[in-house]
């Protein structure tokens, strides 16, 4: 589907797919830019010399006052400013340079609006920003040179980090909204105070974002990691049912037999799955012995005395074998013992030489998974969309939600998706992903120094190749930037207002021509769009707010670009002419630290494939127990009891790692009761239903079927183990209420 | 206990109850092990039960309620305090639970609805 082709176009603005075709797209990696755009603006937006007259030079203060009283901020802040000054039969006029610069910027926003837009609610607040940006543009050399202002920075992260934001998000959202309320408030504060410190409110924005990012990540990891034990249980659930009704094909057994073996020992496989994986030694073995089993029960007339020797062996052998692998019935010494009493009064039978009802055991059916590898449909529009990418949906039940791709599940074809704070809100098979897609109603919103970029999208650099261009015309001719500009102290005059850097169009030709020559991003005809000055009418608006407001984005294609480096100053950054791109700092707002993370947790679950360290720490292990296990069950079942009761008199050894990051631990733990966790952290593996989780002295209780407790943990201690891969969500429905309601309808009736 | 002494009013309310005494097994469509019995009293932290079956001290089971003169059904977690014979025939055994406030459990609106009895 072409709306997803990773080459970047502009939709709506020009037609230049073809000069495209072959180019580098643009990236956050390229900002901030090594040069001014100075010229390319002048060259572009700027009326011929000559054209026009300017007999009533408009001062720079009286042009800053004009733009501090912008209150109409969806206008242009060059239709704003005429409009005011048509109101006020003001004469004068801005300069050249200045009606060219402040054109630019009106088209740059425009461009950014469209491209990027954020919901109408914040959409507002940043346009608040954008007579603040005129000023700078026109006063501030820095602004000419995408990504080195302040201001430039402040947008980009602005529309990083809001670019899930949605009213429905409420209380959630209620604080990004007000961090950006205050910090365009902070910022335009510079209409009164020159000396206002735009990079503090940057990085103070930026510093609040990444907080919020990191908590967000937080949540995102659990969803991610409740999935990957979701997928990792159902994969050992289908692995566990392949392998035993391989077994119950080849042989009959008795009924009851068939009972345990599709009920605990089921169970058990599962269990030992989970653990130690299909590759592991110990499955091999349960496999193995569940076979045996079977091979065991088999009539034993007309068999020779060999295999009769062989099943005298079998029988005093198997029960042993079997209650290493009865995981699910460890805490249940009395279930193993009826199990164990089954298997050996159907033995006991056997060499008594009285008959067995052996029966074809039906085989076990897998329920609920969604592990389907069934023809998929064309998935060509996945392939571009990784983890982290944002999307609007175009849901059915609550219209166009935000939501970002946090996890591709391969194995089971799901798609999960999560809001702003990492909150779960949609999980979709890849097919209905695609069909939502083909019906348009998913749009790929795109973040990543995305204002920078758009002041270079409306002079036309839109590849790699013209920016190097660019860079390289300006290389040998432009001095560096000199230090910060001291804006409290601007000239009176415009003819002294703009440090000029040299002129470089005119000298290179090579570079004015392929922008000239040939359709681009921006507007070629500027004129075209601005109102006619020359006649006393009110403005028009230059950009239909009411596409921005929707906050939904335009149908446009592109890459996801990646988070911006952290602010330099020009006097910091050399002209990276030559030079590789340097990767990016992450500022986690864009795809790279979810993706990183989801591989992570796909790397360390490897669904049913545990890491070396694991499995060769637990082999070693399981081992070293064998002869305890072997022989005195009952016996380690309580010292299994007292191991749990020495953990849960040792608070200490919770209160010792409740600081995982070094800070206190917000998450919440959204289990519901009664689901089943598999603890991993001890000798042994436990199972245990949740039964308590106090909120107050913030504590779970796990309990055993009967009710008895297995474990309390705190919520830290709970993360903790979570984070480490030592629990196992193991089932999660409860319907103990249903159940009830159940058991109520059948006592209400007659 | 004497009267004084408690923390919480004890009310003799008789209430049809249910109590989850033995889950299902992971993975099991089965519903375990319910039992159907009456309250003797209840107070805003506990309550006592007359039922068939012995209870494992300490266990802490799902316990299902509906107050007489309410239509609702309050969903519980508690904590077996002590089961002892009773001198019922057909159930032999009383128990006392001690209430839990587990999240996801009705606990706060069970103590608002006996507080309201209490006055």
């Amino acid at each position: 589907m072409a709306a997803y082709s990773p080459v970047l176009t502009l939709g709506g603005i020009t037609g230049n797919d073809c000069r495209e075709a072959g180019l580098l797209k643009l990236g956050a990696e390229h900002v901030p830019f090594p040069c001014s755009l100075r010229e390319l603006v002048l060259d572009r937006y700027g009326e011929p010399p000559g054209v026009g007259s300017n007999a009533h030079p408009m001062r720079v203060d009286e042009l800053l006052e004009y733009l501090r009283k912008i209150d109409n901020f969806s206008l242009s802040p060059w239709v704003a400013v005429m409009g005011q000054t048509e109101a006020l039969g003001d004469p004068a006029t801005p300069s050249r340079e200045q009606v060219a610069i402040l054109r630019w910027l009106g088209k740059a926003m425009e461009i950014w609006e469209k491209q990027f837009p954020l919901e109408a609610r914040i959409a507002n607040q940043v346009r608040r920003l954008k007579p603040l940006s005129a000023a700078f543009a026109v006063t501030d050399p820095w602004f000419m040179q995408p990504g080195a202002h302040p201001l430039h920075q402040l947008l980009d992260i602005i529309q990083a980090r809001a670019i899930g934001w949605q009213a429905r998000l409420d209380r959630v959202g209620a604080v990004l909204e007000q961090q950006i309320t205050r910090a365009v408030d902070d910022s335009r504060k510079w209409f009164d105070n020159k000396s206002v410190d735009l990079s503090g409110i940057c990085a103070e924005f930026s510093a609040a974002a990444e907080r919020d990012q990191a908590r967000a990540q937080r949540m995102v990891q659990r969803v991610v990691e409740a999935e990957a034990g979701k997928v990792k249980t159902t994969a050992a659930k289908q692995e566990a049912a392949r392998m035993i009704n391989a077994a119950l094909a080849n042989y009959p057994a008795p009924e009851e037999i068939g009972e345990f073996i599709k009920g605990p020992w089921y169970t058990s496989a599962q269990l030992l799955l989970l653990k130690f994986g299909p590759e592991s030694e110990q499955w091999q073995k349960m496999s193995e012995t569940t076979a045996t089993l079977l091979d065991s029960l088999q009539s034993m007339e007309d068999v020779d005395d060999a295999r009769r020797q062989h099943i005298f062996a079998l029988v005093t052998q198997l029960p042993k074998e079997m209650r290493r692998w009865l995981l699910s019935l460890h805490h249940d010494t009395e279930a193993v013992n009826e199990a164990m009493g089954l298997v050996e009064f159907t033995h006991l039978k056997i060499l008594r030489r009285q008959a067995l009802d052996l029966k074809v055991i039906e085989p076990i059916v897998v329920e609920g998974d969604h592990l389907i590898m069934g023809e998929a449909r064309n998935q060509g529009p996945l392939k571009d969309w990784e983890e982290g990418q944002w999307f609007s949906v175009d849901t059915e039940s609550d219209g166009n939600v935000r939501m970002q791709l946090v996890l591709k599940v391969e194995q089971s074809q799901q798609l999960l998706f999560t809001n702003l704070a990492g909150i779960k809100v949609l999980q979709l098979s890849f097919n209905e992903f695609i069909r939502l897609a083909e019906q348009k109603k998913v749009k790929p919103l795109a973040s990543g120094a995305s204002f920078s970029l758009c002041l270079a999208y409306a002079v036309g650099i839109d590849s790699v190749e013209i920016l190097d261009s660019l860079a390289s015309a300006l290389a040998d001719n432009e001095p560096m930037p000199p230090p910060g500009t001291d804006f409290s102290d601007l000239p009176d005059s415009a003819s002294e207002e703009m440090p000029e850097p040299p002129a470089v169009q005119e000298n290179e030709p090579e570079l004015t021509l392929p922008l000239d020559s040939e359709a681009t991003i921006a507007s070629t005809e500027p004129a075209e769009e601005e109102p006619d000055l020359t006649e006393a009418t009110s403005p028009e608006p230059e950009l239909k707010t009411e596409a921005a407001s929707t906050g939904e984005p335009e149908e446009f294609e592109m890459d996801l670009p990646v988070a911006p480096e952290p602010p330099l100053r020009p006097e910091q950054e050399n002209l990276r002419l030559h030079e590789s791109p340097q990767p990016a700092r992450k500022l986690n707002t864009s795809s790279g630290t979810l993706f990183d993370q989801a591989q992570e947790i796909k790397a360390r679950g490897g669904y049913l494939h545990p890491t070396p360290l694991e499995s060769e720490d637990f082999t070693q292990r399981i081992d070293d127990q064998h002869p305890q296990h072997d022989s005195q069950v009952d016996e380690e079942a309580g010292d299994d009891k007292a191991y749990l009761v020495e953990r849960l008199d040792h608070p200490a050894r919770d209160s010792e790692e409740l600081s995982v990051h070094g800070e206190l631990d917000e998450r919440e733990i959204n289990l519901p009761m009664g689901a089943w966790l598999g603890f991993h952290d001890g000798e042994m593996p436990l199972m245990a239903k949740l039964a308590v989780h106090d909120t107050e002295e913030d504590y779970f209780i796990f309990v055993n079927r009967k009710g008895v407790k297995m474990r309390q943990i705190s919520r830290l201690k709970l993360l903790q183990l979570i984070d480490n891969g030592m629990v196992d969500i193991l089932q999660t429905n409860s319907n103990f209420r249903n159940e009830v309601t159940e058991v109520r309808k059948n006592l209400d009736k007659p | 206990m004497p009267e004084q002494r408690r923390q919480h009013l004890r009310l003799p309310i008789e209430s049809t109850t249910c109590i989850k005494m033995l889950s299902s097994r992971v993975g099991q469509s089965e519903s375990g092990k319910k039992v159907i019995c009456k309250t003797l009293n209840v107070s805003r932290g506990g309550l006592q039960v007359i039922l068939a079956e012995e209870l494992a001290v300490g266990a802490i089971l799902n316990i299902d309620v509906t107050l007489p003169g309410t239509d609702s059904i309050l969903s519980l977690a508690g904590e077996v305090r002590w089961c002892l014979p009773s001198k019922v025939d057909n159930c032999p055994w009383m128990a006392g639970f001690q209430l839990l406030n587990a999240d996801n459990s009705d606990f706060d609106q069970w103590a608002v609805l006996i507080a309201s009895m209490e006055s």
